[in-house]
């Protein structure tokens, strides 16, 4: 099967939440990512599970949105059955807006939090 | 090594506890929160069976004079390590000199009233007749047989466990036990319960019971209704283990605890189910549990389920540990 043309599928993309999209066969390998542009940087999921923007018995929010965090600090917790595996900030900077829902599943490299780094902070 | 900061006493060396020796008039002794210990030494890659130390009395502070890995479990209590906030149920590597503090227990979607600090390579006090727990009675176990003392230097055995950062879900949250909105423990019928009368047994089971002030790690003495029986009896002193709810003159019950003796002589009207113990042991002074009669099927299904947790912990946490030991 002849894949379509890639900015076909790339249209098709843009209005959709799917961030990646691969397609193999015997004529190659296709690879699409579908990146808004912004300064900000998405937090991704290091591997699938539940997603909590606070812990379960403190309830306190990890991150709220508009909270400055430092970098490596704890702004999320993936549950997988009974561990609970932290969502670190990559660098310093302000939490912009929790993309997925307490509570929800999610994939491995889904986007989870929209931070603006410190440096284009101080620029804007 | 660790150094004890805090001048606040009642901090223990407690592990599972000592069974085996109770024919020689030696008690339990061990963690009031059996699933806590556990869940915090699977954490960290440790046995399930290793000392830590179990605080009780808040707020609390050590300093790590070696570095290492530490899990905090049991009562979320704001614990900060110089200055930088714990996550309850988690585990951190921590370097030599820097000082673990742990605040009050707070509201939360779940209050304990105990918190282990588990280490990697466990807390290496010497083990006596079987245990590393501390036998508060008899002034043996643990740390020199007592509780713990500004300054003491509590020593940390060796790992070579390197897979820090992560945390567990906490069975209280995995599986609350209420009813009409308190905390429930499941208790067996015990010996004498027959023998209360009518008003007694609907009181026992039905009303909420507060935990006195006067309730520690040797037994919890509860207010509440006042219990009797329909012809009072006088028993022989016979063996009696934690769990044992006894009921003296006074018709006040008591839950004999992890230190309690090893024999005693007032009627049981019950047994609070192994498998619960830990939720009582977390149930804070002041707090109101109910009781709920339970029969030997579901005590042994509970057990079951605590079993079962704490060996997801072990598979979930070596699975994890091997994913990011190899980054």
């Amino acid at each position: 099967m002849a894949f379509p043309p890639a900015d076909q599928i790339a249209a098709l993309l843009a209005g959709t939440g799917i961030t990646t999209l691969e397609l193999s066969g015997p004529q190659g390998h296709l690879r699409l990512e579908n990146n808004p542009v912004s300064a900000d940087i998405l937090v991704e999921a290091p591997g699938p599970g539940r997603f909590l923007h606070a812990h379960p018995i403190t309830l306190a929010p990890l991150a709220a949105e508009g909270a400055l965090v430092a970098a490596d600090a704890i702004i999320g917790l993936l549950q997988v059955g009974v561990l609970l595996l932290p969502v670190m900030s990559p660098c310093a900077g302000r939490i912009i807006a929790h993309l997925v829902e307490s509570g929800s599943l999610v994939g491995y490299g889904a986007r989870l939090v929209a931070l603006r780094p410190m440096s284009s902070e101080v620029t804007t | 090594m660790i150094e004890i900061l805090s001048d606040t006493a009642l901090a223990t060396v407690q592990d599972l506890g000592r069974t085996g020796a109770l024919r020689m008039g030696v008690g339990f002794a061990g963690a009031m929160d059996d699933l806590a210990l556990s869940a915090g030494n699977l954490l960290l890659g440790n046995d399930e069976t290793e000392a830590a130390i179990e605080v009780q009395i808040f707020p609390f502070a050590l300093r790590f004079l070696t570095g290492g890995v530490f899990a905090i479990t049991g009562a979320a209590c704001g614990a900060t390590l110089d200055g930088a906030p714990v996550l309850p149920w988690w585990s951190v590597a921590v370097e030599a000199g820097q000082i673990l503090r742990l605040g009050v227990p707070g509201p939360a979607a779940w209050r304990g009233s105990r918190a282990y600090i588990c280490v990697a390579g466990g807390i290496d006090v010497p083990v006596v007749l079987g245990s590393r727990s501390t036998q508060l009675r008899g002034a043996f176990g643990g740390h020199q047989g007592r509780a713990l003392r500004q300054h003491d230097l509590v020593p940390v055995g060796r790992t070579d466990r390197p897979v820090v950062g992560f945390g567990l879900i906490a069975p209280a949250v995995v599986e609350p036990l209420l009813q009409d909105g308190v905390p429930a423990i499941r208790v067996l019928k015990a010996a004498e319960h027959d023998l209360y009368t009518a008003d007694s047994l609907e009181a026992f089971w039905s009303q909420p019971w507060r935990i006195t002030p006067q309730s520690d790690r040797y037994g919890y003495r509860l207010s509440g209704p006042s219990l009797a029986m329909a012809t009072p009896i006088e028993l022989r002193s016979h063996g009696i283990v934690p769990g044992v709810i006894q009921v003296p003159q006074g018709g006040q019950p008591i839950v004999q605890m992890r230190d309690a003796q090893p024999t005693g002589g007032y009627p049981k009207i019950g047994t609070v189910i192994g498998a619960d113990l830990w939720r009582l042991g977390q149930a804070p002074i002041g707090s109101h549990i109910r009781f709920v009669c339970s029969d030997w099927a579901e005590a042994v299904a509970a057990a079951a389920r605590n079993r079962a947790y704490l060996d997801d912990v072990r598979r979930l946490a070596l699975l994890h540990g091997c994913q990011t030991g190899e980054g």
